[in-house]
């Protein structure tokens, strides 16, 4: 990344909650919020379209114009709806060029380890870091193709990255290669029963005998009551 | 067999309703692909089952699945040919409350052509609508 080079035109939001947040997406605008250096939070409102060019470059920091006071922003958050198509909501905090920032990047796994019947996972996505804004990675780029079945990589085996120190616990598991164990499928020791008459699962603080008692009464039960009508 | 739980506080639930989207497990957490719901549904043991099954057979030893969905509620019925009354049926089987954007099952390990056909037997196995989802990196 670097320092920011695209320019945002966002305007105040005099409007807040869901209805009004509503209104303005159908109108093509996302409600975003404005934040940080000890300034008061301003709800703002992007272009959707804009916005959404903006991103497609990868960027995450941005030269945001509001009402023709310009600021240096670092996109902290995004929100999307349930089907993660549409962005409905942005973070920005503003940022100073000089001044170390605390942020989270995502790990990027190069290569194909050649293995067999193995799969390669990735448990962590993205680490927390601590550079200034013209350093932030795009992402830390992170070789995989040398990995065997078995091998373990952690946050510390992460290349180191001129200007960016690593927060997270250098601990963590990034990457594991592990061998799939086929599946085996027991021949089972009792006839498995037919849907709707499945085994139930045990009921939390029924004791056995309650259950024999209920049992007796679900049969009484299933009685009928009168003579039953032909 | 099928997938339902240890154990219950109780045997038998109330319907509820499904109104709404997913607001949780709405995105791949896991894998690299998913299989998004795009419909409503009381997706049953058996349904996520049989697709757990197509995923499995198909891609043999490799990649990972993982299944984003339990069945946890028991939905009952009563007997055939039976008189309205006397209760509530006994549960005939367990099914997991899908609404619309929930992840159904995630795919990792396998590259994108197989995991789209992987994805497709699993949908078509499925209830609903579905569609394939890639994992977002980043914001």
């Amino acid at each position: 990344m670097g320092i920011a080079t695209e320019t945002l035109h966002a305007k105040k939001r005099e409007t807040s909650g869901t209805r009004a947040s509503r209104r303005v997406r159908t109108e093509g605008q996302v409600p975003a919020v404005l934040y940080g250096h000890k300034e008061a939070a301003v709800p703002i409102l992007l272009a959707a379209e804009e916005f959404g060019e903006a991103l497609r470059h990868h960027g995450r920091m941005f030269e945001l114009d509001l009402d023709g006071h310009k600021d240096v922003v670092l996109l902290k958050d995004l929100q999307y709806d349930s089907f993660g198509d549409h962005i409905i909501h942005a973070d920005f905090m503003r940022i100073a060029l000089d001044e170390t920032l605390t942020l989270e990047v995502p790990i990027q796994l190069k290569g194909v380890p050649k293995i067999e019947h193995a799969v390669l996972q990735q448990t962590l996505a993205q680490v927390e870091v601590e550079c200034l804004p013209k350093d932030i990675p795009q992402a830390l780029v992170f070789v995989v193709a040398d990995m065997l079945v078995g091998d373990i990589r952690r946050v510390r085996d992460i290349p180191p990255v001129p200007g960016v120190k690593i927060l997270t616990d250098p601990e963590l598991i990034v990457a594991t290669v592990t061998a799939i164990i086929e599946e085996v499928v027991a021949a089972p020791a009792v006839a498995v029963p037919a849907e709707g008459t499945g085994v139930e699962p045990e009921v939390i603080g029924r004791k056995a005998k309650e259950e024999g008692e209920e049992g007796e009464e679900d049969e009484e039960g299933e009685k009928p009551a009168g003579k039953k009508k032909e | 067999m099928a997938l339902m739980p240890k154990r219950v506080k109780f045997r038998k639930s109330q319907r509820g309703r499904m109104k709404g989207k997913a607001q949780r497990g709405n995105y791949v957490a896991f894998g690299d692909f998913g299989l998004q719901a795009m419909e409503q549904v009381w997706m049953s043991a058996q349904q996520i089952e049989a697709g757990r099954v197509a995923a499995t057979h198909f891609l043999r030893r490799e990649g990972k699945l993982w299944v984003r969905v339990f069945p946890d509620k028991p939905i009952s019925g009563k007997p055939l040919e039976t008189r309205m009354g006397k209760g509530k049926g006994e549960p005939e089987y367990w099914a997991c409350c899908v609404r619309p954007g929930r992840i159904l099952f995630e795919l990792g390990g396998v590259p994108e052509d197989l995991a789209k056909q992987a994805l497709r037997r699993v949908a078509n196995k499925m209830p609903i609508r579905t569609r394939l989802v890639v994992r977002r990196r980043g914001l």
